[in-house]
């Protein structure tokens, strides 16, 4: 194992973000579980005392008799986020007097670095062009992103879970968003950051990045492991596999929707639903293309003359 | 919410946030005040640089400013300042009233114009605004009021009050008038004081001159001036901005030092007590200022030649450029020099003044001499082939063009003849004729481009030796044997490694074999070996060649180590190669490309003759290559000679021939295919000829800017970690290891320094743990190279970069300097350097030849001055033919007395061209030359020229060949009948008044002229011929010479043998040391061939006879020189205990007088004395003084000429030098006393008393050489030894026998023995010592002794034969 390779990696100045997003991240998260499950007993309690629940507002637990049922946002809000801007304020400088800014030599067009690496918050976005065509993954995903992101006010029907932490409340939104965010954006970041090295090539960590490093590897399309030749086929047969699984997919996920999720379902007008539908589906795509990719060595699922999927 | 009491224990509302508050503020203040250091001092070191800078320089410039002022004392103290001084101190008495009266007179003029000024400008002003408003006023009328405005105004008056007090009224015009004419006054006034000045400034300017040019180091004025710069500075970013090459430098930031006037050094600019640290060493001043001479500061910057990141200025590291992501780091102080290739790439060899750069010179001469361009091509290496296919295609389409110009004239003939209109006809028919007048001048084209392909033909050389002649030179066993490893046969061959597997080298050597020529060669009776080692050793073969193997090897590695020849090489084969190596087998036609046999004459019916007069091909009329390309030139030896040198050669042999395993599988035709595809693989036509493979294309990389390719372009293969990691060095092999210039790795390597030096020690290291076939492994050969040739040539290619510089930057000289650009790669091409000097401390390969150790004016002339002293058109005459003779070649032309011989190289006329621009270009001669003629001298003149020219005190014929044999044997000059069409008259004129300071070292004597009444004058006595000649005598025997005839010359020498050979028959023959019997026998059989052996020796002792003489003049020797001499022996050795003190640098103890001991012993000899040998003085008729050597003086088995000493024990004492001079004598034509001590420093007083003149002549190895003749009477000359030696030999140039020893010695503490074998040293401090007692000829022994304080003790030493 070469752990100082790894250390190298890890004690970039350019990548002090995404060594630091790694424990931020999973702080936060538990921050918020706890958060979220003490409301989650407030709820209980409260949904237990129905004149309780109509005048309480502020979501604390355990909730000791006597303290307010509000608190104004001056000055018991304001005076943690000034501290906390004070604080993020000193980070911020130590940060910036301690690492200097990383740069390069020249940029020389005769000499491509290699690996060559987005800024890291493009990372995932640089990861997805491995699974996809560069039109797919640079354009249509990162549209979709937007759109996606754009779309939510307005497909989340849950008038529950405002303003205060809570799971019980808000778990497809939840669990939608941890997937999205983690699984599909930090998780193909840190990838990005210390998997892919020379030649994009996946290195575990503690693999030297050799730039010699030579490896074999066929990755086929979809309609050839079927023994289709044709291009009209190829498109059609692509065609039938994605929409087979968006029907497929719509069908299942509207299966455990309804079930366990059955009051929003009916908040829901057809479009808000087919939104979701769509976006989640395609979200949850991704993961399933990587999977196609690294353990079936598959390359394109859809191969038509103007993208390939 | 104010109404509701607030709960106590709800923490979001009760729960302070205060001492949260408290603690992020105070941390966010405290980085608030890091970010502010961080901004002023952690991102700024070089301010911390520029504190320590004032504080360290100022210590220094104090320190020197009082040494500084001691010595400007020495200097006031001398008489012409003094003098100076009283002249300016005149001066200043006489000017200074009239100066202070003027000085008052302009102090009152100033302030009446101040009084006058403050009014007159104010109302100015006023005037001015209102004539502005009348020039821009429109209306007629109103102009006119604006008019009359003005007039009033100018009316108006008013009061001045002057300084005094008194007032005066003026109206403007009146104010105007008074205020001009002030300033007129003081004007005046001011002239007139600068001229009252004038003289005192002139004098004052002459009394600074005088002081700053006597003082060695900067004047206390000076260093005041410094230490005020120096204490005035506040820290700011220094900078060196040139915009035109993109050059921003700012490491004169922390390297304040760099160009200061004075020279720090990193121990100067330490702290007291301290070791240098990182401050000190940054402070250091540049070690090289001649070359910031060169290459200003200011225009060159520092990064273009050391590399570093000249912006940085937030550290060191990044200042140097240490990091990842700068591509140009700091070159490492070990090839530092890589910078000057990155201009200098077109220079052959790097001089600055006269001081070469070794390391960057050593790579590019290795470059060419290991064979590298062979494989790599490089610009500017090796570029015959190139230019020799473009002319190649030139003249194909010139002759295509030809053609068609025919062509198309008959056409146009044809037209012209059908041409409707006479006019039509005749432009047709000029045409035509135009057309055939521009074939003519195609034709002229032509026969200037076989000029220049002949000449490239002729200056084409490989490296390695012609293959097509493998057959008839090489003993067909040792190939295989060779080409196995190379360096085990011969360790310092440039054959590299090329770790050939068994099958190859059967293959390799089979394919080589086979496709040799087979023709026959002249076949060679043996010949006398002795007289060919004696050739071979003089003749001067070593200066290219080296001889013998480890302790015993000798001579340069320029060319082959002979010492084992013989079992490889042919007989016949080398008797055609040492008489002309050059001489090829059969000529190369690069036309047809093949080898032209007779044959292709024959079918011409032309004789099968080629050289350079015919080197014409038979078939198609083009240039042939017609001899080896090879750089060996000849050295004229005629062909017995020629077979004594190869039957010696071939002698020299380890193991015999006949030894070597049997190879007969060479002949086997089926191996050939696959030995020359292995032949075509490695590359080995880039340095031999070889059948069927002479238009082969290098294989390797072209690396004209290798060291700017990038890192990863570089292939360290699996290397790559470890090289970036460091710390394991991957070359296992000891041998390869030690190549290494800085030992196996520690650090990370994962640079070019790194990559080179690995390739270089071990060129196989990138193949190591890859799995390949046979054909792509690296094919790199092992150059077997030492440490300091792999670094000279990882400076090389470090230095090979693109740079990105302005093409002005590169060194591309127009004038002179490229003439010397240009020579140089002749010069390094033929290693001229291996026998002659072209720099001063250049030493050639025959310098350390021990032959000549002894006998330097044996080795060839240094060609220091050669463009200022020699008629380029002779020069040019010469290099073709160095014989200077036609028929009788087996010469040299100039330098007839010398055994080494100047070689025929048949330089091409390209580079004769060249190289006697060169030489002029050297020495600044400006070309084309028109010689002057001498004027011609009256009889007056000529007479007195001659009694110079014939002079006792300067017998120039004594040394200077005259063409008569007899004589010349022992000449050791040129002959001056050569001067006339060889020499320049000015250079002639420098060198007989000092030759010293042309060619140090030369056996010609300085001080043969002195300085009077500014002319020169001969220093020896004159006859009265001269009184009232009133020109420069050393003219006057230049022009003599230059005028000389040969009868002249033998009337002259005629007159000065008359004496001697009356006496000739009475003295007895003349003893010759053995070895130059040898060399004298071998001379005279060369002119003599008819003669045997033993005749040649009776006739030389007798010829040799007549030279003696016998003296003539007695002059009665001077009662005091005798005294002198007498007493100068024990004399410094008594007297310098007491003057010697401690020095003021290193305190030591000082020595107490009462506790001073003495050692005193007697030296003995072992043994039979043997019998002092006779030394013979006939040569010199003056000198009569006892004819005994004193090289071993043994009276009763006492051994005197001991030289004791105190070699160790003293410590870091120091002493002072002693005031008082020692004396040596010249008396009865020998120095006395034979051995002298001095103390380093100490004044050495040497005094002639004989009648006739001598030359004295050390030849020390750490002082300073000089050699000056000494006329009789002459002044005494006084000279100093500055550094420590023992056993510095002193010689005579005039009398060989004279020779003596000077012992220079750190302390006073020494004696020389007696003839009754006693010494005595006083005055030494307690201690333990050893002491050194050390005899000319029978070497040194030490003795250890004790002393107590008053102790006498007694030391016998005794020594054996």
């Amino acid at each position: 194992m070469d752990w100082r390779q790894l250390w190298e990696i890890i004690s970039a100045p350019d990548n002090v973000p995404i060594v630091a997003l790694i424990p931020l991240l999973a702080f936060y998260i538990f921050l918020a579980w706890r958060q979220a499950n003490a409301n989650d007993q407030l709820i209980a309690q409260l949904e237990g005392d129905a004149a309780l629940a109509k005048t309480h507002h502020r979501k604390a637990w355990p909730f000791q008799p006597g303290w307010q049922k509000e608190v104004h946002v001056w000055p018991f809000l304001l005076r943690m986020e000034f501290l906390a801007a004070i604080i993020v304020t000193i980070i911020l400088m130590v940060w910036s007097i301690t690492l200097n800014a990383p740069l390069e030599e020249p940029a020389n067009p005769n000499l491509t670095m290699n690996p060559a690496k987005a800024p890291w918050y493009f990372l995932g976005l640089q990861e997805m062009l491995v699974y996809f065509d560069p039109w797919i993954a640079g354009v249509v995903m990162p549209t979709l992103i937007i759109f996606g992101l754009m779309v939510i006010p307005y497909i989340d029907t849950n008038p529950l879970g405002c303003g205060y932490y809570t799971w019980k409340q808000r778990k497809f939104a939840i669990a939608t968003f941890l997937f999205g965010f983690i699984v599909l954006w930090v998780s193909m970041i840190v990838i990005g950051t210390f998997i892919r090295g020379p030649g994009w090539q996946w290195f575990w960590p503690g693999q030297t990045w050799d730039h010699n490093r030579l490896i074999y590897e066929v990755n086929r399309d979809l309609p050839d492991l079927f023994g289709i030749t044709s291009n009209w086929a190829k498109g059609v047969f692509g065609a039938l596999v994605v929409g087979g699984y968006y029907a497929v997919g719509g069908l299942v996920v509207h299966a455990l929707y309804w079930r366990h999720n059955p009051k929003n379902y009916q908040r829901k007008s057809l479009l808000q639903y087919s939104l979701m539908m769509f976006f989640l589906l395609t979200m949850v795509a991704l993961p399933i293309k990587i999977l196609f990719r690294h353990l079936l060595h598959v390359k394109y699922v859809w191969i038509t003359p103007w993208f390939n999927v | 919410m104010a109404e509701r009491p607030v709960p106590q224990d709800d923490p979001v509302v009760s729960k302070s946030l205060a001492p949260h508050y408290v603690i992020a503020m105070v941390v966010l203040m405290a980085t608030l005040f890091w970010a502010l250091w961080d901004e002023n001092f952690g991102q700024r070191p070089w301010k911390t640089f520029q504190q320590e800078w004032k504080t360290r320089y100022s210590v220094f410039l104090e320190r020197a400013r009082s040494k500084s002022s001691d010595s400007q004392k020495n200097v006031e103290g001398s008489s012409e300042y003094q003098a100076l001084k009283t002249a300016y101190d005149q001066i200043n008495q006489a000017a200074s009233p009239h100066a202070r009266e003027i000085n008052e007179k302009l102090r009152d003029l100033s302030a009446q114009i101040l009084a006058v000024q403050n009014i007159f400008t104010d109302r100015r002003a006023y005037v001015s605004a209102l004539t502005y408003s009348i020039e821009t006023e429109t209306s007629a009328s109103s102009r006119q009021r604006q008019q009359r405005n003005l007039d009033k105004y100018k009316q108006v008056v008013t009061t001045v009050e002057y300084p005094d007090g008194s007032r005066h009224d003026f109206n403007y015009d009146q104010l105007e008038e008074n205020y001009n004419d002030l300033k007129n006054q003081r004007t005046a006034l001011g002239t007139e004081l600068v001229e009252v000045l004038k003289p005192l400034n002139t004098a004052k300017e002459k009394l600074d001159a005088y002081v700053s040019e006597h003082m060695v180091n900067l004047t206390p004025a000076q260093i005041r001036g410094l230490l005020n710069k120096t204490e005035a500075w506040s820290p700011q970013i220094q900078q060196i901005n040139v915009a035109e090459a993109n050059i921003v430098d700012r490491c004169e930031s922390c390297h304040m030092g760099i160009r200061e006037p004075v020279q720090l050094t990193a121990a100067a600019m330490s702290l007291r007590g301290k070791k240098p640290d990182e401050y000190a060493r940054a402070f250091t001043s540049h070690p090289e200022p001649e070359l910031l001479q060169t290459h200003d500061p200011e225009k060159f910057g520092c990064s273009p030649c050391h590399q570093g990141n000249g912006r940085a200025t937030t550290s060191v590291e990044k200042a140097h450029g240490n990091y990842e992501h700068w591509l140009w780091p700091l070159f490492p102080k070990g090839n530092s020099e890589a910078g000057c290739q990155t201009c200098h790439a077109a220079d052959m060899k790097l001089v600055s003044g006269d001081i070469e750069w070794q390391i960057i010179n050593q790579g590019k001469d290795l470059y060419r001499q290991r064979g590298c361009m062979g494989c790599h091509r490089y610009e500017g290496y090796d570029k015959e082939p190139e230019d020799l296919l473009s002319i190649a295609q030139q003249i194909k389409q010139l002759e295509q063009q030809k053609k068609e110009s025919l062509k198309q004239s008959a056409e146009l003939m044809k037209q012209a003849d059908a041409a409707a209109s006479n006019e039509e006809a005749n432009r047709l028919n000029d045409h035509a004729v135009a057309l055939k007048v521009a074939n003519s001048k195609v034709d002229l084209r032509i026969v200037q481009l076989d000029h220049a392909s002949k000449s490239l033909l002729q200056d084409m050389k490989k490296v390695g030796p012609n293959l097509k002649d493998a057959r008839l030179k090489l003993n067909r066993n040792w190939i295989p044997v060779w080409l196995k490893k190379p360096s085990a046969f011969r360790p310092t061959t440039k054959m590299p490694d090329f770790r050939l597997s068994d099958d190859q080298i059967k293959t390799i050597s089979a394919f080589l074999w086979q496709s040799a020529l087979t023709d026959a060669l002249p076949k060679h009776q043996p010949g006398n070996a002795a007289h060919g080692k004696d050739l071979f050793e003089t003749r001067g073969c070593l200066g290219c060649h080296s001889i013998g193997e480890g302790e015993q090897l000798e001579g340069a590695h320029f060319a082959a180590n002979l010492t084992r020849v013989g079992e490889k090489d042919n007989y016949d084969y080398l008797v055609r190669w040492v008489h002309n190596a050059r001489q090829r087998t059969r000529p190369y036609c690069p036309y047809e490309k093949k080898d032209i046999g007779p044959e292709d004459y024959k079918k011409k019916n032309l004789p099968y003759a080629f050289d350079l007069d015919h080197s014409r091909c038979p078939n198609d009329g083009h240039e042939l290559q017609v001899q080896n390309m090879t750089v060996m030139p000849s050295l004229r030896l005629s062909v017995q000679d020629a077979e004594d040198v190869a039957t010696y050669l071939v002698s020299l042999k380890r193991r015999e021939p006949s030894e070597y395993p049997d190879a007969s599988y060479m002949d086997d035709a089926e191996l050939r295919n696959e030995g020359k595809k292995w032949v075509r693989h490695f590359g080995c036509a880039g340095c031999h000829e070889i059948s069927g493979l002479e238009e082969e294309g290098r294989i390797g990389t072209e690396l004209t800017v290798e060291g700017s390719k990038p890192i990863e372009r570089l292939d360290f293969a699996l290397l790559t970690e470890v090289a970036q990691r460091g710390g394991h060095e991957p070359i296992t092999d000891p041998d390869d290891q030690a190549r290494l210039p800085e030992g196996p790795a520690r650090k990370p390597w994962y640079d070019h320094k790194g990559f080179f030096e690995h390739k270089l020690a071990e060129p196989d290291i990138w193949d190591q743990g890859k799995i390949k076939p046979e054909t792509e492994k690296l094919r790199m050969p092992n150059l077997h190279m030492d440490k300091d040739q792999v670094q000279a040539l990882t400076t090389f290619l470090m230095g090979s970069q693109e740079s990105g510089l302005p093409l002005s930057y590169k060194y591309q000289p127009l004038d002179y300097r490229r003439d010397i650009q240009e020579g140089w790669w002749i010069v390094q091409k033929y290693n001229c350097v291996g026998c002659h000097q072209f720099t001063p401390g250049q030493k050639t390969a025959l310098m350390s030849v021990r032959r000549y150790r002894d006998a330097q004016e044996q080795l060839p002339p240094q060609l220091l001055t050669e463009g200022a002293r020699v008629d380029p058109e002779w020069l040019l005459h010469f290099l073709k033919n160095p014989a200077l003779n036609d028929s009788d070649t087996n010469r040299n032309g100039v330098r007839s007395y010398l055994q080494v011989r100047m070689p025929t190289f048949s330089f091409s006329d390209n580079e004769l061209g060249k190289l006697v621009r060169f030489f002029q270009a050297l020495s600044r001669q400006p070309l084309p030359y028109i010689p002057e003629a001498p004027p011609p001298l009256t009889a007056k003149e000529t007479e007195m020229a001659r009694s110079l020219f014939s002079s006792t005190a300067a017998p120039c014929l004594k040394c200077h060949a005259t063409g008569d044999p007899a004589h010349d044997r022992t000449a050791t000059a040129p002959n001056f009948l050569l001067a006339k069409q060889r020499l320049k008259s000015d250079w002639m004129e420098r060198w007989i008044i000092d030759p010293q300071a042309i060619s140090p070292g030369t056996s010609m004597p300085s001080g043969l002229f002195k300085r009077e009444n500014d002319r020169w004058v001969f220093s020896g006595p004159t006859p009265a011929s001269f009184q009232g000649y009133d020109k420069d005598q050393s003219k006057l025997l230049v022009d003599y010479i230059l005028q000389l005839t040969a009868e002249e010359q033998r009337r002259v020498a005629g007159a000065m043998d008359t004496h001697t050979r009356q006496v000739a028959a009475r003295q007895p023959p003349r003893r010759w040391p053995l070895s130059n019997v040898n060399v004298l026998k071998n001379r005279v059989s060369v002119l003599m061939k008819f003669q045997t052996t033993e005749e040649v020796q009776n006739n030389m002792t007798n010829k040799m006879t007549k030279k003696l003489e016998i003296a003539i003049l007695g002059l009665p020797l001077l009662a005091g020189v005798f005294s002198l001499a007498a007493c100068g022996k024990k004399e410094p050795a008594e007297e310098q205990p007491a003057a010697s003190t401690p020095a003021a640098t290193t305190p030591a103890t000082p020595i107490d007088p009462a506790t001073a001991a003495t050692v005193s012993g007697t030296v003995k000899f072992d043994g039979a004395a043997p019998k002092p040998a006779k030394i013979d003085m006939s040569q010199d008729p003056n000198c009569k003084g006892a004819n005994a050597a004193e090289n071993l003086v043994i009276s009763d088995g006492h051994l005197a000429n001991v030289f004791v000493y105190v070699k160790e024990g003293l410590g870091n004492r120091t002493f002072e030098t002693p005031k008082d001079a020692v004396t040596l004598t010249q008396i009865g034509c020998k120095y006395s006393p034979h051995v002298l001590g001095v103390v380093a420093g100490q004044t050495v007083k040497i005094v002639n008393g004989d009648p006739t003149t001598h030359n004295i002549h050390p030849t020390p190895k750490d002082n300073r050489e000089w050699n000056e003749s000494q006329a009789p009477q002459a002044a005494a000359l006084e000279k100093s030894f500055a550094r420590e030696e023992i056993l510095l030999p002193v010689k005579c140039n005039q009398h060989p026998w004279m020779k003596m020893y000077i012992n220079v010695v750190k302390n006073p503490f020494y004696a020389v023995s007696a003839t009754d074998g006693k010494f005595e040293i006083k005055g030494l401090p307690p201690g333990d010592y050893t002491l050194a007692f050390v005899h000319e000829k029978l070497g040194e022994q030490d003795q250890k002794v004790t002393l107590a304080a008053k102790d006498s003790k007694t030391v016998d030493v005794s020594f054996k034969q």
